[in-house]
Parts: C-alpha cells; sequence; structure tokens
C-alpha cells in the first residue's frame, strides 16, 4: 500500500513523484486532497463514513481549461468545492497562486475568493428573484470592496457586455430571462472580480441543447480574451472534448486517467475511460450503442478494496483486489491509475 | 362495447401500409380561466409493430404533450382539450379510435396495451412500498397471476437488476436512479404491452447506465416485437437506437423520416439547426483546434405567440418573407418522408 506511506498536507508532497512539478505557470497545484462524509448513524452502530474525494493531486496553469469528467457519485462536484473551499476538506493541500487557501483565515479567504469564482449548473437556482440583475452583480463588486456607487454601475453595465447582454438589462428581473441568459448572468456575476481561476459544474447541463453552444461559446471566447483557468465539470463528453485542453477522469473519488483532450479522445489508457466514451452516444457512427462496462458505479460508503474499479473492469487480475495503482507519468501528459500495463484499448473513437 | 373504424373509409397519405398506432391531427389544448394555450397543433404519426420512432424537439415543443394525449394520462385538476384521432389496431386485428374511448374503457389500454416508461423514476414509484409490492400490484390489476411474487422476481432479473430475490424487498430511496428505471421498466413490460412511449427515459442517467438501459430495450423490442415511441432531444442517440424520426417545433411536426436519411440530409432548417449546435471539435496539426458552436438564435414562440407563418422562421436563417405570410403545410414527399418548409427544395 505505497500511498499510504504519504503524509497528508505536507507541501513536500508536490514532488512525490506522482506529480507533475508545480511549474511557474501552475495557478492551481493540488495535492492529496481527500473528503469523507459521516453520516447520520442508522441505530445503535457507527456512523457510516462515505469517501468522496480520496488523496487526489493535479494542476491546472494559468489559462488552462482542465475538464473533469465521471459518472454520478464519482466526487466530481465535491472536489470543485473542495478547491473552492466552499467545503472543508480533510487532509491534502490546495494551492492558489502559491497559498494553501486551506490555511487562510475566514478574511483571508474573501480575498483568496477574488481569484476563484464558481458558476452552478442551475441558473434558476443561482440568482436571488428578488433582486434585479444589476443588484446582483453589483452586490459582488461591493463585497470586493468597489465602494463607488456610479464606477460599479459602469462596471456592471461592462460586465452585461461582456456575455453578450445589454446594459438595460440591469433594471430587469431575474425571471424575465431564460436559463441561457440567467446563465448568461451568472457567468457576468462571476467575472466580476477578474477571477483567474473558474470552478463551472456542469455549466450548460440543464439547457436546451439550442442555448448550450452559444454559452459555451461564451466560455471559451471569455477564457482566451481574460486568460482565465477553468476547471470544468460535466458529464457530457461531447462539451467536455470541446471545452476542454485537458482532461481527468474520476471515478469514486479517484483520477483514474489524466490526458491531453485530443491523447485522450483518440486513445484512451484506462478502461474505465475507454468504456465512458464507448458508451456515449455518436451521430451517425452507424453502430448500435456499444455497452462495455456493467453494473453501476459502488457505494462510496465501501468502496471496493484495491483498485476501486475492479468490480466493474473487463481487464481486472486478482492482484487488482490487493494494490491501489498508483496515478503514474507516461509521458506527454499522460498520467494513468491501472495496474494493466499490458493492455492494447480498442481505439473507441477516430478523431 | 369499442366502436372499431372501418380504416378503408379513412385514406391517408404517406403512412405505413400496416400501422400499431396512428395519429391523426392530434391538437392538445389546456384550457386556463385567463387563456387557451394550444400545447399540440395537428401532429399526424404513424408507427408499425417492432419499430422504434423518435420524437425530437427542443423543450417545449410539444413532444410529451403528443405522448400523454395518447392515453390522456393528464393531472385530474388540468382541463385538457383533445381531438384528432389515435388509431390503434388491436389483437382482433380491428382498429379503435382511443381518442373517442370513454376514461373506464381507456384503462385497459394503459399498461397492458401500451406502456409507458418516465423521465423521473423517483416520482413514478411509490415511496413507502418495497418494489416487490409494486410490481405484484402492476401484475395483479393486469394479470391476476397467483405466483406474483416469483414472476415480479423473474422481471427484475429480466431487466437485469442483480440479486433480484434481495432486491424486490428494498424501497425505492435505496436504489440508484438507474435501477429505480429498471424496476420501472420491469413493471411497464410486466403486462407485456406492444407498444411502449418512453418520455427521456435516460436522459437523468450516466451513458454507460443509458448504454445498458438502450440495449436492454431494443433486446426487449426484438422479443416481443414491441413498438417504441421514443421522446428525446439527444439526436446522437436517436442516430442508434431509432428506425424512424419527427422532429417537432412549436406544437407542430417539421419533418419526418428515417433516421439515416434525416440525420445524414436533413430537409427542414430546424432539423439542420438541432444537428449543428452540437459542439464539435476539429482537431488541427500546425494552427489552434476548430471549435463549431453554432447555438439556434431565439427561442422557442410561447403557445398562442406563434407566427402567421411558418413557427420557425423567426429563427431561421433561410428565412425570406413568403415563409411569414402564411401558415406552412406539412408535404409530403418519397412514401413516407415529409417536410414542413417552403424551400426546402432550393436549400
Amino acid at each position: 500500500m505505497e500511498l499510504n506511506k504519504i503524509q497528508p498536507a505536507d507541501d513536500s508532497n508536490v514532488a512525490n513523484g506522482i506529480l507533475p512539478n508545480l511549474s511557474a505557470t501552475s495557478l492551481l497545484s493540488v495535492s492529496n486532497l481527500s473528503k469523507t462524509f459521516e453520516l447520520p448513524r442508522e441505530g445503535w452502530g457507527t456512523a457510516p463514513r462515505l469517501r468522496a474525494v480520496d488523496k487526489v493531486s493535479f494542476t491546472i496553469s494559468a489559462g488552462e481549461v482542465l475538464g473533469l469528467v465521471g459518472e454520478s457519485g464519482s466526487g466530481k462536484s465535491t472536489l470543485g468545492r473542495l478547491v473552492l473551499r466552499l467545503i472543508e476538506s480533510d487532509t491534502g493541500a490546495v494551492h492558489l497562486e502559491g497559498t494553501d487557501i486551506r490555511r487562510l483565515s475566514q478574511s483571508q479567504l474573501q480575498d483568496a475568493r477574488q481569484k476563484m469564482q464558481m458558476i452552478f449548473q442551475d441558473p434558476f437556482a443561482s440568482l436571488n428573484p428578488r433582486r434585479k440583475v444589476g443588484a446582483a452583480i453589483e452586490e459582488v463588486l461591493e463585497l470586493h470592496g468597489m465602494q463607488e456607487p456610479l464606477a460599479r454601475s459602469e462596471r456592471c453595465k461592462e460586465l452585461l457586455g461582456q456575455v453578450g447582454m445589454s446594459p438595460e438589462d440591469a433594471q430587469r428581473w431575474p425571471r424575465e430571462f431564460s436559463g441561457g441568459q440567467r446563465q448568461r448572468i451568472a457567468i457576468a456575476r462571476a467575472l466580476a472580480v477578474n477571477p483567474k481561476l473558474l470552478v463551472a459544474d456542469e455549466p450548460v447541463s440543464a439547457l436546451d441543447v439550442s442555448v448550450q453552444a452559444g454559452i459555451l461559446a461564451l466560455l471559451r471566447e471569455l477564457q482566451s480574451r481574460l486568460s482565465l483557468a477553468i476547471l470544468f465539470i460535466s458529464h457530457d463528453l461531447s462539451v467536455v472534448e470541446v471545452m476542454a485542453d485537458r482532461v481527468m477522469v474520476m471515478y469514486l473519488g479517484r483520477i483514474m486517467e489524466v490526458a491531453p483532450t485530443r491523447a485522450l479522445f483518440n486513445a484512451p489508457l484506462h478502461p474505465y475511460t475507454a468504456g465512458l466514451l464507448a458508451a456515449a452516444p455518436r451521430l451517425n457512427s452507424g453502430s448500435k450503442l456499444q455497452v462495455m462496462l456493467g453494473g453501476e458505479i459502488p457505494s462510496p460508503i465501501d468502496p471496493p478494496s484495491g483498485c476501486v474499479f475492479r468490480t466493474r473492469c473487463p481487464f481486472a487480475l486478482p492482484a487488482c483486489a490487493q494494490e491501489v495503482p498508483e496515478l503514474k507519468d507516461l509521458g506527454q501528459g499522460r498520467l494513468r491509475a491501472c495496474l494493466r500495463d499490458d493492455l492494447d484499448l480498442p481505439q473507441v473513437q477516430a478523431a | 362495447m369499442l366502436k372499431t373504424i372501418d380504416l378503408k373509409n379513412h385514406p391517408t397519405q404517406g403512412c405505413d401500409p400496416e400501422p400499431l398506432l396512428e395519429l391523426r391531427d392530434l391538437r392538445t389544448q389546456f384550457i386556463t380561466p385567463q387563456s387557451v394555450v394550444s400545447a399540440v397543433d395537428g401532429v399526424s404519426l404513424s408507427i408499425r409493430p417492432g419499430q422504434t420512432m423518435a420524437l425530437v424537439g427542443e423543450s417545449g415543443s410539444g413532444k410529451s404533450v403528443t405522448a400523454l394525449s395518447i392515453l390522456r394520462l393528464f393531472n385530474r385538476g388540468d382541463k385538457v382539450k383533445i381531438s384528432g384521432q389515435a388509431l390503434w389496431k388491436n389483437r382482433q386485428g380491428q382498429v379503435i379510435d382511443l381518442l373517442a374511448l370513454q376514461e373506464n374503457e381507456l384503462r385497459t389500454f394503459r399498461g397492458r396495451e401500451i406502456g409507458f416508461v418516465f423521465q423521473d423514476p423517483g416520482a413514478s414509484l411509490n415511496p413507502v412500498f418495497t418494489i416487490g409490492a409494486q410490481i405484484r400490484e402492476t401484475l395483479e390489476i393486469h394479470q391476476s397471476n397467483e405466483d406474483s411474487s416469483l414472476l415480479a422476481i423473474q422481471l427484475l432479473r429480466d431487466v437485469g437488476i442483480a440479486d433480484p430475490d434481495r432486491r424486490i424487498n428494498a424501497f425505492p430511496h435505496q436504489l440508484s436512479g438507474g435501477m429505480r428505471q429498471r424496476v420501472m421498466l420491469a413493471m411497464t413490460l410486466a403486462c407485456q404491452p406492444r407498444f411502449l412511449i418512453a418520455d427521456e427515459p435516460t436522459t437523468a442517467l450516466d451513458v454507460t447506465i443509458q448504454a445498458q438501459m438502450m440495449r436492454l430495450l431494443s433486446e426487449i423490442q426484438e422479443k416481443h416485437n414491441m413498438a417504441m415511441l421514443f421522446i428525446t432531444h439527444d439526436l446522437a442517440l436517436v442516430s442508434q437506437i431509432a428506425d424512424r424520426v419527427a422532429v417537432m417545433y412549436a406544437g407542430q411536426v417539421v419533418e419526418t423520416g428515417n433516421v439515416h436519411e434525416l440525420t445524414n440530409h436533413p430537409k427542414h432548417p430546424y432539423t439542420k439547426a438541432l444537428l449543428d449546435c452540437r459542439p464539435i471539435r476539429l482537431y488541427k496539426e500546425d494552427e489552434p483546434d476548430e471549435r463549431i458552436l453554432i447555438p439556434i438564435k431565439g427561442r422557442p414562440p410561447r403557445s398562442g405567440d406563434v407566427s402567421m407563418g411558418c413557427r420557425f422562421a423567426p429563427r431561421c436563417n433561410a428565412q425570406k418573407d413568403i415563409c411569414m405570410q402564411n401558415p406552412v403545410s406539412l408535404e409530403i414527399f418519397s412514401g413516407a418522408e415529409s417536410v414542413r418548409c417552403l424551400r426546402w427544395r432550393e436549400l
């Protein structure tokens, strides 16, 4: 059990070899981050514990879009919230421009949040229905120290323009807008403080397909113009493929594979990634949907020993139940956590 | 006594020779004290035994209401006005208009002849009964089978639930979303319906579970020659599971066709736009990758707010003055294909 030797919450972990080194361009560096939730007790026994995120390490460079995919229950949303410290992690470190945000006081954390913001899935829940759009955006500006009302209102109009809305929309109520427009307002609000990192948790999943493309194009355009880094969380592989520079695949709280987008979609190296790609519907592929993965994701209350994916893996060996596979650097930006070095996975999707 | 209809007196153009269900000029309106909302406005479709017809469109296009209208599955409080015909061919080969039936007559068709699977299986299951009790209830209502427990276990096994002897005693909240959807399917299939209406049954599920469900559905379909109306917004999924497709916009069908033709050579600008708005990335060697992200401008009209002419015209890139002048009818060409666009031949 090699991974257990690593001491949590220690900055030296970054150099432990399973991670790309913390380079000068790394905006965010996460190491050995773990989170376990305690569930309500049933009867007299001990409270069950749910392992949501388990020793996760990764980096995001300035201006980079890192896609995060995985089935529901993989821990991807929890990971996004841990990065922003919307929930407290148990162990590990989250460095944003060199500062460990886990060790900041609440007031320091508020300052740090100027650098990192979040967009949520449901644009109907993330805006206060009793506050006009302009007020909702100006609230953020005031909170982060912009005292002059005139300056706030000017900045608010500028922000609305940036997301393709008109300045007059500041005087309207959230209910007057469609889902796509509300998501634009939520993006404007997140950009108000000039963040360097955006965590976008399923930002288009609640929207109609006809609207999704517009929001994705906007995010990609803002990203390149403002050189924003984005942790882009989605269950939709086609959306992640178009948005991400690199993709990270999560399963039951652990990272299975990390790779540049093209490499991951053309030639996945982890059986789980291959199974996900095989199941994704593809237009006019001329074939039926492929079922490579049977069963479903096991309960994180009682995860399998060894490799957490082994219970659904078509290639699992007895050894997979014994040893937790390390996330190994295979070169060319590719990392994989799998004991089977001998696998020749099918190239499921042509370029 | 059920009224039967002599089909010879009702000639139709462009329909399959032996449809199991045929909708003719279906119109569904919701009546509120303030207004009359027209959700479905003249939909005609036909589905043969064993065939999968996909019904595609944005939210609010009327695809779910079309399906609900067939069996009149509306809330008791809703004031709904339905007109048109839903011609059903029964096991004796007689044709019955489901829309002309009384509520108590229609009840014999719900479940037994036509099954229904919804998007949210959580809302369709009763939280206070075990899934076994709920499957047995279905069996007893429809089949009065004595050994319903054993049959229930077999049904759970058929829909791919591992360890069905134990699971039968589980409550809905103890199961995952995918598992609950399988239970719903087991209950639906208990009556061996000849026709299944599936309203976005996999939208809330992970792609891996979706693939399993779709394989299961197609196996069942093949075994029992069951026809299916599959409602979805996912054209990629449609291209892999359907035989025929009908695209709906603002309460009307705007294009029908076989799946290969429609997804490869769409005729209606709306179908084209739906296909084009899927995100695509083109990888390049020496320059930045190209990202193709083409939303459909504007938004669907609210009911009662539709334009005089083509309903899609305000959002259409190929719109001309003639499109706005008169209502556009569904033009039928080459047998069973149809399109509702004045300019499709020139586009």
